[in-house]
């Protein structure tokens, strides 16, 4: 075909050129969504973390159990490209660590050893672990020849704080989405049901949720966790945990699906489509979901950190996940004390981590719901 | 001429209200109150009144889009008799493919996240007539004869102005070639020369596809171009329905008098003389007695506050609902000479 609407553009300008008039509203509302700067740095900060965590096992220069006795409770280890002498060094080190006791209090702790380098390597071998679950490897991305690497330090068992974090991300992120999942599937169907049938069922659905809505979140949380046996796995525990945010989170989305469906119940198009014969399956798939997806991702985004952080301060509590799982809470649990803070504040850094992914949600969900209906005026 | 549609004393009460939690309505707003006429296959009846008077109600109840309270609707097609009011909701959506509906804000009749080609084949894949290369086809086909161009048939309604999405629509409801269309103010939402060219466009396809309309309007012009008969209704009864010419020269009912007389005209220093209502329109949840219209008449007798008066012939094709009627008379919209310019 010849039409203008329908030649396939060739050239890369032709491609690159914005045809608004044939744009979907997924095309139009991520135009939107660009425009919004700081939805984009949330989309970058988020991309970074999820690359974390997904190459987790690659990017950490140790498995995250492996203890290192000759580094106990080690504060960070610099990266140096300039030494003691100001000379340069092409290829990055850290300085050597020697312990030795203090003679005051006895406490093991590290020297920096100025004139020892332990370069940094690229691809080394370390402790082995299986990538993605399916292969056995030991290969990481970097390490430091001749010694150890702690980018943020070690806890009290010599275990590194940095692959601990990236484990926790993996962990803690993946808890957000299957909690934000089934908040959501729970929440379109509770409020499909409520907003499509009305009546009994919608006064029935909104007390509900009005009750859930009024048990102070905290407590809820707790007693559900306090529930589960002490001697589950910690996989058994995982599921669970997600299970029970997700019970208490679906209520925002059952309400918002409620409403949109309702206010789009009563749109000409939906009687159009009603008129053209569609089935009442057809006219929700195809007429109405399409409309309140967009949405629906707005209320997803927003539950996400709510989720995050009821994982983490549920963890905190000590009675979300426990180890020897790592996630952000379990990591901070550490850290609860006021003499581990002072003595090794490094351990807060996984605090930062949550910090920066709730932030990174927050501000993507605001450039969401500005993007939400690209036919607003 | 064959009678195309029969309509019987159709109702249409919406509760309102609640006693309690799960109590009963506590009263009904009779948006429809008993209404019954016939129109006939090919022609164009408009429907008149001021807003609230159950035109929309009333034309949706006929395609049962609003389920009418009781009453019946029978639909005569090739020799068939049909009760719509009796069938179930797959017989339903079978009839709905001989009888569709244009709405009045084409800017929420379309799907916003549809192109324009899912739009206007969106009635051939729910009914599983036709897909594939088959709808482009007729899409294609109904498109042109709408007056759109068939290159702009995979954007989306956004890109569209008013007078093209009302086309759409229009191209929606008869692509599955029905024979009656119910125009819910089809044009009242357009600029006036876009107007002009949607009532061209409804009555050449009339002639063309032989359409019978249900023309529901507001502006009295319009209905004027495009009716061949024209019924008013006033607080959810008819108070007159008469050929076109009759309503507008010799109106019979005074609430019609007092619409031809508001219709503003076209020549800016004429001075305009409506004759004006007075007080308010009575609710239709708690209508007056006897005449709905007795409160703002200004012939009205104790008799009107009494009894309901009935439709009835008065001259041929003519029929009124008022007690005076005989006697009254009464204005008509404009001078023959004017008329004759429209």
């Amino acid at each position: 075909m010849t039409s203008p609407d329908t030649t396939i553009p060739t050239t890369k300008e032709q491609r690159n050129k914005r045809r608004p008039e044939m744009a979907s509203q997924w095309q139009l509302m991520w135009w939107k969504f660009k425009k919004h700067y700081l939805a984009m740095v949330g989309v970058i900060a988020l991309s970074v973390l999820v690359f974390l965590a997904v190459f987790a096992g690659i990017i950490s220069p140790d498995v995250p159990k492996a203890r290192n006795n000759a580094y106990l409770s080690g504060p960070p280890m610099g990266i140096h490209f300039l030494d003691a002498q100001g000379d340069f060094h092409l290829r990055p080190f850290v300085y050597a660590r020697t312990t030795k006791r203090d003679p005051v209090t006895l406490r093991k702790i590290a020297v920096v050893d100025t004139d020892t380098h332990w370069p940094i390597e690229f691809f080394v071998r370390g402790g082995s672990y299986k990538f993605w679950g399916l292969f056995k490897t030991d290969i990481h991305l970097f390490g430091a020849s001749g010694g150890f690497i702690h980018l943020f330090g070690t806890d009290s068992l010599g275990r590194d704080v940095f692959a601990r974090t990236l484990y926790a991300t993996r962990v803690s992120l993946s808890i957000g989405l299957v909690g934000v999942t089934l908040a959501f599937v729970i929440g379109a169907m509770m409020g499909g049901i409520a907003g499509y049938f009305g009546g009994v069922a919608d006064n029935v659905i909104m007390r509900l949720i009005e009750f859930i809505r009024s048990i102070p979140t905290l407590p809820l949380w707790l007693a559900l966790s306090a529930a589960l046996p002490r001697d589950w796995s910690s996989f058994q525990v995982y599921l669970a945990i997600t299970l029970i945010l997700a019970l208490v989170g679906w209520t925002h989305l059952a309400r918002t699906v409620r409403s949109k469906l309702l206010a789009l119940r009563e749109e000409d198009f939906t009687l159009a489509a009603k008129l053209s014969g569609c089935s009442n399956s057809r006219i929700i798939l195809r007429h109405l979901l399409p409309s309140f997806m967009s949405y629906m991702i707005v209320d997803v985004t927003i539950a996400f950190p709510e989720i995050l952080l009821a994982e983490t301060s549920l963890s905190f509590l000590g009675l979300g996940l426990r180890e020897p799982v790592e996630s952000w809470g379990v990591l901070l649990f550490a850290a609860q004390n006021v003499r581990t803070l002072a003595h090794t504040p490094w351990l807060l850094i996984p605090g930062l981590f949550v910090v920066i992914a709730v932030l990174a949600f927050n501000f993507i969900g605001d450039g969401a719901r500005d993007a939400a209906d690209p036919y607003s005026k | 001429m064959s009678v195309l549609l029969e309509i019987s004393d159709i109702k249409v009460h919406f509760p309102v209200g609640k006693t309690g939690f799960f109590g009963r309505p506590a009263g009904y707003v009779r948006a429809v109150d008993g209404v019954s006429f016939t129109i006939e296959a090919g022609e164009t009846l408009g429907l008149v009144g001021e807003s609230g008077s159950g035109k929309t109600t009333l034309g949706r109840a006929i395609l049962r889009a609003i389920e009418p309270t009781s009453g019946t609707i029978r639909f005569h097609k090739d020799g068939q008799d049909i009760d719509v009011t009796s069938l179930n909701n797959k017989q339903l959506r079978a009839m709905w493919r001989d009888m569709q509906m244009i709405f009045q804000d084409p800017y929420s009749s379309l799907n916003p996240r549809m192109t324009v080609r899912d739009v206007i084949g969106e009635p051939l894949l729910a009914n599983k007539v036709a897909k594939g290369e088959e709808l482009k086809q007729r899409v294609k086909q109904i498109a042109t004869q709408c007056g759109l161009d068939v290159e702009h048939l995979s954007r989306y309604p956004h890109a569209f102005s008013g007078g093209q999405r009302q086309r759409i629509a229009i191209a929606r409801a008869l692509i599955l070639h029905p024979e009656f269309i119910v125009c819910d103010e089809a044009v009242s939402a357009l600029d006036v020369s876009i107007q002009a060219q949607i009532l061209n466009l409804l009555k050449e396809l009339q002639i063309d596809l032989s359409l019978t309309f249900l023309f529901i309007a507001h502006d009295l012009a319009a209905v004027a171009y495009v009716c061949d008969r024209v019924e008013v209704m006033y607080l959810g009864t008819i108070v007159e329905i008469a050929p076109t010419e009759g309503l507008y020269y010799t109106p019979r009912h005074p609430y019609t008098e007092a619409l031809m007389s508001a219709i503003p005209e076209a020549d800016p220093t004429k001075e305009m003389t409506p004759y004006l209502l007075t007080g308010e329109r009575p609710s239709p949840a708690n209508p007056p007695d006897g005449c709905r219209f007795n409160t703002r008449c200004r012939y009205a007798t104790d008799l009107c506050r009494t009894d309901v008066p009935l439709l009835t012939p008065i001259a041929s094709n003519h029929f009124v609902a008022c007690h005076h009627a005989e006697i009254l008379s009464l204005q008509g919209a404009m001078d023959h000479e004017e008329v004759a310019l429209i």
